[in-house]
């Protein structure tokens, strides 16, 4: 237990002192300390000493990944001190817009369609005197990512794995999780709904898969080989009683968890509860959850909603909806070609991500195949690692889809990785009688085991945090914006030159802020602010504008300036206000 | 309501009726801003579907506090949501509303203590259910159900 508290310490330490804002090209990992990679090594390898040598502990292993959350995900806040990635301000944007008027801005934006967790963040800010939600940012990451581990852990049980493969299977999913969905924004917290409601359908409906089947090929002659084989494909799809034997009354409450659970996720978030639909009407189908009806059911409440509450989102996204059979090739583009564009340093940082997906992929296909040596066919952890890579096939999420169906089927994938990477002797279902393996055998396997696991943490760096210089908020900037805030009228302007601005933050419904994304220069802005009607109109200039249009759109390095001059050679614009992270200047108008 | 008892027995199940009470006041109790967003966010996303949860004797840790946490987010969220389509929007009450519903869980408790000796959790071991770190050999009939969740026989892999 000592050693992940101190390796905590001196990793929380070593993160607080990391100076974030020097982050290249590559991210947060060109400026983690050696102390903090340290922690992070021995955290590691404590984590597999523990499992080695108490198998049945349960505080330290939940130790060592309550200290890894907080220093994988808690590196960014640690580092930085204001939450990162502008988009998690807009999310509190609109719920400081709903917990100041009450309503939705209907037919404004697509995502008050979905107004669930808004509303049920403003309904606890008013008691617990929060004035503005930009307060919760901060450290939501941690929080959720520390909420993940209970579900995670109690599917993999679901799944009959043993106590030491789901505490690595939960270890694989936090290192593994790169996919930065954590941050505060309805699709991080009803995540935590999505594993929960599975957690609860495999615990109390769900077949664990067999793992008594025969060797494929036993029988001496072709009849008897051929005979054996169809007894062994039997044996490895059947499935094993129910997880849990529960009352009537329990599996009432179950079945209303997972309907209540369903339906606030249907009025949070678009993707996820459809993402939930699927899993369970996969598992159903295959006949790895007893609940036949009820896929149904909460598919077509999903679909009510959609149709019924979510106008807005049709009547936007109708062309999209509609061309299903066109998806396939043009959600590819999306999802893999639009994010390998930019700095070189940025493609680098794509392709890793690309090739950690793939390799988790890989280990988890070896997962399968190994669980299939044994006499199983893992048929309940394979339908929820594959079912959603349908979503990408039939909606591009904005080029996202493929992210999230990543995201949905890790919790799966990190059981089969884990299966992959645990020793023999960790396994549950090891049949009795069988030879264990030499002790040579067994530590080599643990090294393995320890070696990726401290790999894995530099890439997930890298991965995570590949894109720090524009994902980072400064404080310079929430400070600029502040001031925009503070000092000018309500029913002003304020144009951002890049999409990375954190903001808006409040006064949604006068919809002061503009974005201009891709080529920009002093014409365009002065156009885009004359098209405008304003009471008095600004330009936001900050530094993160400028790390995003060099990573993503390529831009030669001091663009922003370059523009800045341009803009102030027009005579048509001063500075308002600035700082050594932001400038606001104003346009006094046409000549 | 199942047979069982629930984790902490009636000395939780009071405290959850007293922490309600007391949870009420705090928005008005003057509180230092950091204590009372903590408090406030803090009860209001474990309390409530603890409380509710607790009916189901839910034997596993792992699985209870997901319970917990996913029923309070979904008891927040849904009141919230219902008195947003109401137009009539109100945190306070919202928030108040959720605090009648973690104290009527800790009351149907009170009514309901059930027995000793039923937690859920049990898992019915298959063939090949008993796990390497199995405490003891798999059966093939339920293994006797103890009241200790985390003890012998209570998850696949103990």
């Amino acid at each position: 237990m000592a050693v992940p508290v101190a390796t905590g310490v001196v990793g929380v330490a070593a993160l607080a002192g990391m100076r974030a804002d020097r982050a290249g090209g590559y991210g947060l990992v060109t400026v983690v300390p050696a102390l903090g990679w340290l922690a992070l090594a021995v955290l590691s390898l404590s984590f597999v000493a523990v499992l080695v040598r108490r198998p049945t502990a349960s505080v330290a292993p939940v130790v060592h990944l309550v200290t890894l959350v907080v220093l994988l995900v808690g590196a960014a806040p640690l580092g930085e001190g204001v939450a990162r990635w502008s988009i998690s301000w807009y999310t509190a944007g609109f719920v400081n817009q709903l917990a100041s008027t009450g309503s939705v801005l209907a037919h404004t934006d697509a995502r008050w369609s979905w107004p669930g967790f808004f509303a049920g963040v403003a309904a606890l800010d008013g008691p617990a005197g929060v004035k503005s939600a930009t307060q919760l940012l901060l450290w939501t990451p941690v929080a959720l990512s520390l909420a993940y581990l209970a579900p995670l852990i109690s599917i993999a049980r679901s799944l009959g794995r043993s106590t030491r493969v789901a505490w690595v299977a939960a270890w694989v999913f936090v290192v593994g999780n790169w996919t930065d969905q954590n941050y505060f924004a309805p699709q991080g917290v009803i995540f935590f709904l999505f594993l929960a409601v599975l957690a609860v359908a495999l615990r109390y409906f769900g077949h664990r898969d067999s793992a008594t089947a025969p060797p494929l090929w036993a029988g001496r002659s072709r009849w008897g080989r051929a005979r054996a084989a169809v007894g062994s494909l039997r044996g490895r799809l059947q499935r094993e009683d129910v997880a849990v034997v529960a009352t009537p009354g329990q599996q009432i409450g179950a079945i209303s968890i997972i309907v209540v659970a369903t339906v606030a996720s249907t009025v949070s978030h678009q993707l996820t509860p459809v993402a939930l639909c699927l899993d369970l009407a996969s598992l159903s189908v295959l006949g790895r959850i007893r609940l036949r009806g009820l896929p149904v059911l909460l598919g077509a409440m999903v679909a009510l909603y959609i149709s019924y509450f979510a106008t807005d989102f049709w009547e936007g996204h109708l062309s999209q909806l509609l061309g299903v059979s066109q998806a396939g090739g043009a959600s590819l583009a999306q999802n893999v070609g639009q994010h390998i564009v930019g700095q070189q340093a940025h493609k680098v940082v794509v392709y890793t991500r690309l090739l950690y997906t793939l390799a988790i992929w890989v280990l988890a296909g070896l997962g399968l195949a190994r669980g299939w040596r044994r006499g199983r066919a893992d048929l309940t952890a394979a339908c929820g690692f594959i079912t959603p890579l349908v979503l990408p096939i039939v909606q591009p999420y904005g080029g996202e889809a493929l992210i999230r169906a990543f995201l949905y089927g890790l919790p799966f994938a990190s059981v089969l990785v884990a299966e992959a990477l645990c020793p023999a002797a960790w396994q549950a279902g090891a049949r009795a009688g069988r030879r264990p393996p030499r002790w040579l055998h067994r530590r080599a396997h643990t090294g393995v085991l320890a070696a990726l696991l401290v790999v894995a943490v530099p890439l997930s760096i890298v991965c995570t945090y590949g894109n720090e210089s524009f994902e980072e908020v400064r404080p310079g900037e929430v400070a600029a914006v502040a001031w925009w805030y503070d000092n000018v009228p309500i029913g002003s302007v304020l144009c951002s030159v890049a999409p990375d601005v954190p903001g808006p933050t409040r006064l949604l419904a006068d919809d002061p802020w503009v974005s201009i994304d891709g080529p920009v220069d002093a014409a365009i802005v002065t156009r885009t602010l004359d098209a405008r009607a304003g009471t008095l109109k600004f330009v936001i200039l900050t530094a993160g504008e400028e790390a995003y249009g060099i990573v993503n759109d390529g831009f030669r390095p001091g663009w922003e300036a370059r523009l800045q001059a341009a803009l102030l050679a027009t005579g048509r614009y001063q500075v308002a206000y600035a700082n050594g992270q932001a400038t606001i200047l104003q346009y006094r108008g046409p000549r | 309501m199942s047979p069982g008892v629930c984790r902490g027995g009636t000395p939780a199940t009071v405290a959850l009726l007293a922490s309600a009470a007391v949870m009420a006041a705090v928005p008005s109790l003057g509180l230092p801003s950091a204590l009372r967003e903590a408090l406030v966010f803090g009860y209001g996303l474990a309390a409530p579907g603890w409380s509710l949860g607790r009916l189901l004797r839910i034997g596993d840790v792992a699985l209870e506090v997901t319970v917990a946490v996913a029923l309070s987010m979904t008891t927040v969220v849904m009141l919230a949501f219902v008195v947003l389509e109401a137009h009539r929007f109100d945190p306070v009450g919202t928030y108040r509303l959720a605090l009648c519903i973690t104290a009527l869980g800790a009351a149907l408790a009170l009514m309901f203590p059930g027995s000793s000796d039923e937690l859920d959790g049990e898992q019915v071991p298959g063939p090949a259910a008993g796990g390497a770190d199995r405490a003891r050999a798999p059966t093939a009939t339920p293994p006797a159900r103890t009241p200790s969740p985390d003890g012998p026989g209570a998850g696949v892999d103990r």
